[in-house]
């Protein structure tokens, strides 16, 4: 079966920014050091890090993501997404991640306000793979700080499909 | 102040082995990795939850499991080798009470060629598996900008 218009449509559309709830911040790289047990002195160690190139501590690249993770309380509204929309022909109702690709461009410092949008890629006409059928759904998610500057991208692919019994 | 490794581009060579390490993943570092990464699914943190999705226990989310795989390869360059790009797959889950093996090699380096945010850098694109209790976890290939020497018989 075919993309429907309205999925056709939705492709190449782009979400409005969703803001972090938090600048980025000491506590939490140090958090998140905890959790990855992760030596690097740029992201904890002042000393270091204002003798480095960035002059002083950055979060790791790879919390990217993690400063646009919505409140859980009070629960936030969630924006407008092109994927929310997204019809697909068939019964499709389970998401599988299989593939992931992040890019850094710049870096990211306490005090940094990060938003990120959300942009409808491509969606695949009705695949059948080896876990089920449904169509590979890829998106990129692009991160700006308070400057509007972009951070760095995530272009991520999911297919979205119904288990084979 | 402490003296930190500093790999050199010139001094890695194809194919190199990056070293591993290993990570006890009981509930309460994977809980503690959710909350790191700001992640509040059940999934990480509630074993009855996980266990009437038919898993064992609850499992490490995406985000630390990415942390892990780049903290070796910045573990291998020492601080100055650069994060740039990291392409990410998921290989099955890793449960409370795994043990994480996290472990990589050099694939090439290379110079960065085309017409992006890493052309003339001096790069090398790793392969970092992680294993849980010696089944497929997750794995990356890792980009990372290295520090060149200064050499004089370029340029």
């Amino acid at each position: 079966m075919a993309l429907s218009e309205k999925d056709r449509s939705l492709i190449g559309r782009e979400s409005a920014p969703i803001y972090a709830p938090d600048e980025v911040c000491k506590p939490m790289i140090r958090h998140w050091v905890e959790a990855v047990e992760d030596a690097n002195p740029l992201y904890t160690d002042e000393e270091y890090a204002r003798s480095s190139k960035y002059g002083g501590i950055i979060a790791p690249p790879q919390m990217m993501m993690v400063w646009c993770m919505p409140r859980m309380w009070p629960w936030p509204e969630f924006p407008w997404v092109p994927m929310a929309e997204l019809e697909l022909p068939g019964d499709y109702d389970t998401y599988v991640a299989t593939d992931m690709i992040r890019e850094f461009y710049l870096p990211v410092r306490p005090g940094d306000i990060l938003s990120y949008t959300m942009k409808l890629d491509g969606v695949s006409e009705e695949k059948k793979t080896r876990i089920g059928k449904g169509h590979f759904i890829t998106t990129t998610q692009i991160y700006r700080n308070q400057r509007g500057e972009i951070v760095g991208k995530e272009i991520r692919t999911v297919l979205k499909y119904k288990p084979e019994t | 102040m402490q003296k930190w490794k500093k790999l050199h581009w010139e001094d890695v060579a194809d194919g190199q082995d990056i070293g591993s390490y290993e990570m006890q993943m009981d509930a309460v570092k994977i809980s503690c990795g959710a909350w790191a990464t700001r992640d509040s699914n059940p999934i990480h943190h509630d074993k009855s939850f996980a266990e009437r999705g038919s898993l064992k226990d609850i499992i490490v989310n995406i985000m630390h499991s990415e942390g892990l795989l780049c903290r070796l390869a910045t573990d291998w360059s020492g601080p100055t080798g650069e994060l740039k790009r990291n392409r990410f797959n998921i290989r099955g889950s890793c449960i409370a009470g795994d043990t994480c093996t996290v472990s990589g090699n050099i694939i090439k380096k290379y110079i960065g060629q085309e017409d992006n945010y890493m052309k003339g850098l001096h790069l090398v694109d790793l392969q970092v598996n992680a294993l849980a209790s010696g089944k497929p976890f997750c794995d990356a290939v890792i980009t990372l900008a290295l520090p060149a020497k200064v050499d004089k018989s370029s340029h």
